[in-house]
């Protein structure tokens, strides 16, 4: 009985091992599954495909440390429709991520790519076929541009979603065809008609300008998210969720639809 | 002379009261002159000039409060030359925004920040400034003066970015963690974007290990020429400016170098994924 009791838990710890174990990625990337933990400058040297296994964290790569920058260096990172292509972990902070000039895609993720870290520039690549392309978690500072002629589109849910985010920016984006919206400031993963954040979550001090969201319901602030900054875009649907806009600033946009005559 | 003393003293002191004089910016700026010195939304409605009068730091518009928006629609600003400046983002103005980019609404794609000394300068930390077209300024077309975490942006290819100008289109003085991307420089007098202390290219003299810029990222920036008179340097980070990235930007057809670093082996900084001819130094990438 002791014996079997001691088989059993040996084998608990070997099905639980792996599954936790991390690997470290090297300078050079050529398979999904690693960790970034060292503040170093690492390049995707090949195509990465979920089928190569991923991290703990259920992402093709983590980046677990700061000052980190990864260059993707036009190649496709696909998933299988779970989990998360690139994940920028907390400890990310001030990551570095360059796409390069004509980007393959991110794509087949729950999240393309997701940062969690404050001070995070993403200089995007194709995102495309995912959940949500783009997430900002409770993000500081975070800045999302893309070069042009690359986009974030045909995402079923979000094309970038920023949830409970303070500060970030986006700009030099074309957003579109995406499920429920371009882009979501707020907690809500049905869009405007789900539940909002709480007061303790909302997102405020982002700022969009430059950018090109349309033509399906594009850019929306949901309830509660206030004193974002809306300037300068073309945005085929605008919707806020606050009364009167609240704080939140709408100027120089080209809109064709919106819900409230405080935008602009 | 009792009475000429006190009339001397009352000219005085009305020339000093004068001199420091400050109009207040009206959220709606239809002339030069004013000083922004409340927190909120200031959109310029006409052609600005520096023959409209200068604020008391000699500028068209001084920016002096935190959290404000100045909205350039598209209309130009046009100086003398000399020593003023556009638009001033004083050290106070923090978490400025500066939208000067591609006027969609107005239509005007003719806007520029032209004729001033610098085009645009800021001294205050976490500014963002979305570019307009900064050409014909005496020295840079926008200035960044000891700041940290500001944003230098564009908006692609449109416009002519920063441009003509006497010595460079972007220059850093000693700054940390500010950002250059998405807009273009070229046809300056030196160099598209320079980070460091001379006013007079790599061969000047560069900052002090003091006031050196460190942990700034240009990338996804565009400096080419495509006839004469051709920019001397692309990107330059002088001696001494460290731990910066130049990442995935396009430079070429310069006639000194595309990509420059004045430290041996480029120190820190780190050059990659950019497309260039020519360089100084073979870490460059």
């Amino acid at each position: 009985m002791r014996l079997k009791l001691l088989e059993f838990t040996l084998l608990a710890l070997l099905a639980v091992g792996p599954a936790y174990a991390q690997k470290s990625c090297s300078q050079s990337i050529v398979a999904c599954g690693c960790t970034i933990t060292t503040a170093m400058l690492y390049n995707i040297d090949v195509d990465l495909s979920a089928s190569q296994g991923l991290t703990p964290q259920n992402a093709c790569i983590d980046v677990a440390v700061a000052h980190a920058k990864l260059i993707i260096n036009n190649h496709a990172i696909t998933g299988a429709g779970k989990g998360i292509g690139i994940h920028i972990l907390s400890t990310g902070t001030y990551t570095f991520l360059e796409g390069g000039f004509v980007s393959q895609a991110v794509s087949g993720w729950e999240f393309g790519i997701e940062s969690d870290a404050n001070n995070v520039i993403i200089a995007a690549p194709f995102v495309q076929g995912n959940s949500t392309g783009i997430l900002l978690k409770q993000t500081y500072n975070n800045k999302v541009s893309l070069i042009q002629g690359v986009s974030i589109f045909n995402n079923s849910v979000y094309g970038i979603w920023i949830e409970g985010g303070n500060s970030n920016q986006i700009n030099n984006v074309d957003v579109g065809q995406n499920g429920i919206a371009g882009v979501y400031v707020g907690c809500s993963s049905t869009g405007p008609t789900g539940s909002p954040c709480t007061a303790t979550q909302v997102s405020s001090g982002n700022v969009f300008y430059d950018g090109s969201y349309g033509p399906k319901p594009s850019l929306i602030l949901e309830t509660g998210s206030t004193r974002n900054t809306v300037m300068n875009n073309i945005i085929g649907s605008a919707f806020d969720g606050n009364t009167n806009c609240d704080k939140n600033v709408w100027f120089d946009n080209v809109i064709t639809t919106t819900n409230a005559a405080c935008i602009h | 002379m009792k009475t000429s003393s006190f009339g001397t003293l009352l000219l005085s002191t009305l020339l000093v009261a004068s001199a420091g004089a400050q109009k207040v910016c009206s959220h709606s700026i239809i002339s030069c002159g004013c000083t922004i010195t409340t927190r909120g939304d200031y959109a310029v409605n006409a052609d600005l000039s520096a023959a409209q009068g200068l604020t008391a730091l000699g500028n068209c518009i001084d920016i002096n409060a935190a959290h404000a928006k100045l909205f350039l629609r598209g209309f130009k600003l046009f100086g003398s030359g000399a020593g003023s400046i556009g638009v001033h983002v004083l050290p106070a103005a923090r978490y400025t925004f500066i939208e000067g980019s591609r006027p969609l609404l107005t239509g005007l794609n003719n806007h520029s920040v032209s004729g001033w000394m610098y085009g645009i300068e800021s001294d205050a930390d976490n500014v963002i400034i979305d570019m307009p077209t900064v050409t014909g300024n005496n020295v840079a077309g926008v200035f960044l003066n000891k700041t940290y975490n500001n944003r230098i942006v564009g908006n692609g290819a449109v416009g002519f970015g920063a441009s003509f100008n006497g010595r460079y289109g972007v220059w850093i003085v000693g700054g940390n963690s500010n950002q250059v991307n998405a807009s273009f420089s070229e046809y300056n007098g030196i160099a598209g974007i320079y980070v460091g202390c001379s006013t007079t290219g790599p061969d000047g003299t560069p900052c002090s290990s003091a006031e050196a810029s460190t942990g700034n990222v240009i990338y996804n920036y565009d400096s080419e020429d495509f006839e004469a008179p051709m920019q001397p340097y692309g990107v330059v980070l002088e001696q001494n400016s460290v731990r910066n990235t130049v990442m995935g930007n396009n430079s070429g057809t310069h006639t000194q170098f595309d990509l420059f670093d004045g430290n041996a082996n480029c120190a820190n900084n780190v050059w990659v994924a950019n497309s260039f001819q020519t360089a100084n130094q073979s870490c460059i990438h």
